[in-house]
């Protein structure tokens, strides 16, 4: 039950703060809109990274970063203000607190994903069982997200999260692919794409909606391994602070 | 029965030998304040009692229970109000308090009878439904206590609960602490020796980690500041007298128009009779009882061990 107190107290700073509307679902579905936009008014050279069954994984994916700074904002905020200290000392466990930070993150993420399929399938998206399967890499991505912003809202000073929170969603756009051919870019920059998670989730996603499972799986284990040694690492560094 | 007992407390940082061998005992009931320059060790050893901090060395038992044994029945039993005020800024007056007494496990119902009782105890009520970051210092500083009192704990840890209020919210929250008197063991830490001294049954004194003074207000003026100060007060305070009365008198000292001698049995004659010698008028003489602010600096200047 403690999960969930802190989970609505989260849920209630998150919801009263205008930014999470805007950063997180507006900027994202705007991005979306203007893509689409540009593509519709290519004519017949129509731009392949702006199809809509390409773009909106990646789309998800950036949506997907804000969560991390919100995350990693809100907990070096309530260490900043003993606000965690007051909570750490009251009768709650460990993962009572890890879920609460988790749970209302993990419904924005939702939330955002929902809100960019509805923008999709308006704009032509066709509705088939594959977009069930690419809940697979984006959930996977978004509990990736959701742990990075704990365990650097942990380690992090307020002033820090900030620079190191936008640096995060400056990598997510410009290493995943959202709307740049990672092959087209080729070279160094290429191989650091993908040895990160964000471009491997994109892929599969991109896979998963073009029916291709089978083709998914290598991509699913760099993401999954990813999310797992975050989500570890993040638990690790928050029961830290509960006690030093 | 002590609420408290802490026997060879160490808490060493990678630089900073934080507490020194601290070993004190704090009884149910009790007020005790813990006094102390920044960096004294006062919060470091607030947070290893609110189990915040694990010691490197030494025992800290809680009403009867060792701290590093079954901390989620421990935690029950106590609440904290940190230095920083720790209120939910979005979340609103009620809801902070609301959050709090859930959370030590009340259900709903009596989380908002609790929530209500403390907003009219606290003069919050009008202020109930607006955002907790809209309060000024002094009423976040008030939410606050109320956080740590909807537990209804039986101790709490209060570090530096009236840093930076007006004298009028300070002595508000006094009343609200002196109303807890008895019923709570209560821990504070304070920059304030008058805080300390109004409130306090017991008083610490921390210098460098190390406990270097402990009894009540009086026991500690006598004991640790015996000598009475006799204050001069004259416009014609010139060298030649403040040579001679340096020679008579180990511990004088002199700013502008007032001689401050510090001295058991000062003979008055032989006060007066340098000050004519030296044809210098006393516009007045007063008798100075010691204050906790001498014992607490003549303890941290090193003047008295």
């Amino acid at each position: 039950m403690n999960s969930l107190h802190i989970a609505s107290r989260n849920s209630k700073e998150l919801l009263r703060d205008p930014l999470t509307y805007l950063l997180a679902i507006l900027v994202p579905i705007l991005l979306m809109i203007l893509f689409i936009a540009i593509n519709n008014n290519a004519g017949v050279n129509k731009i392949h990274m702006f199809q809509v069954e390409i773009l909106t994984p990646g789309i998800i994916v950036f949506a997907f970063s804000f969560i991390m700074m919100f995350l990693g904002m809100l907990l070096t905020r309530d260490r900043r203000t003993s606000f965690l200290n007051r909570l750490f000392a009251a009768p709650i466990k460990a993962k009572d607190f890890i879920l609460g930070y988790f749970f209302p993150f993990f419904i924005l993420a939702m939330l955002q994903m929902g809100a960019i399929y509805i923008v999709a399938i308006i704009a032509g998206l066709p509705i088939t069982i594959n977009l069930l399967m690419t809940l697979i890499p984006l959930i996977l991505i978004a509990i990736f997200s959701i742990a990075t912003g704990i365990l650097f809202g942990s380690i992090l000073t307020e002033g820090q999260m900030g620079g190191v929170g936008s640096v995060f969603i400056t990598v997510t756009q410009l290493f995943s692919g959202a709307w740049m051919d990672l092959h087209m870019i080729g070279g160094f920059l290429e191989k650091v794409a993908y040895a990160l998670p964000f471009s491997h989730a994109i892929d599969a996603a991109r896979l998963a909606i073009k029916g291709d499972y089978s083709n998914m799986v290598p991509d699913l284990l760099w993401v999954f391994g990813y999310t797992i040694i975050v989500v570890i690492l993040s638990i690790l560094a928050f029961k830290k602070n509960m006690l030093k | 029965m002590n609420a408290i007992e802490i026997r060879h407390l160490f808490k060493q940082y990678p630089r900073i030998l934080a507490v020194d061998d601290v070993s004190l005992d704090i009884k149910e009931g009790e007020i005790f304040a813990l006094l102390g320059h920044n960096g004294a060790g006062k919060t470091t050893l607030i947070k290893i009692l609110s189990c915040l901090l694990k010691q490197t060395k030494g025992e800290v038992t809680i009403f009867g229970t060792n701290i590093k044994e079954n901390q989620i029945h421990l935690k029950a039993q106590f609440n904290i109000s940190p230095q920083e005020t720790a209120v939910a800024p979005n979340l609103t007056v009620f809801e902070n308090l609301e959050l709090i007494a859930r959370l030590y496990g009340a259900d709903a119902d009596t989380a908002k009878v609790k929530a209500n009782e403390l907003l009219m105890r606290f003069s919050l009520m009008e202020r109930a439904n607006d955002r907790a970051k809209t309060l000024s210092g002094g009423m976040q500083r008030k939410l606050s206590l109320a956080m740590a009192l909807i537990s209804e704990p039986k101790l709490i840890y209060l570090d530096e609960p009236t840093l930076g209020l007006d004298p009028e919210a300070r002595r508000e929250l006094w009343n609200q602490i002196m109303i807890l008197k008895r019923q709570t063991t209560i821990l504070l830490t304070t920059h304030y020796l008058e805080e300390a001294d109004y409130l306090a049954d017991t008083i610490a004194i921390m210098k460098q980690g190390r406990l270097v003074a402990m009894g009540t207000s009086h026991e500690l003026k006598t004991k640790y500041f015996s000598k009475k100060a006799v204050i001069v007060q004259s416009h014609g305070i010139h060298d030649e007298l403040i040579k001679e009365l340096t020679k008579q008198y180990e511990n004088i000292s002199v700013d502008g128009n007032e001689i401050t001698i510090k001295q058991d049995n000062l003979d008055y004659n032989d006060l007066l009779l340098i000050f004519m010698k030296h044809h210098v008028i006393i516009d007045s003489i007063t008798n100075k009882e010691a204050t906790l602010d001498d014992v607490y600096l003549a303890i941290n200047r090193g003047e008295v061990k």
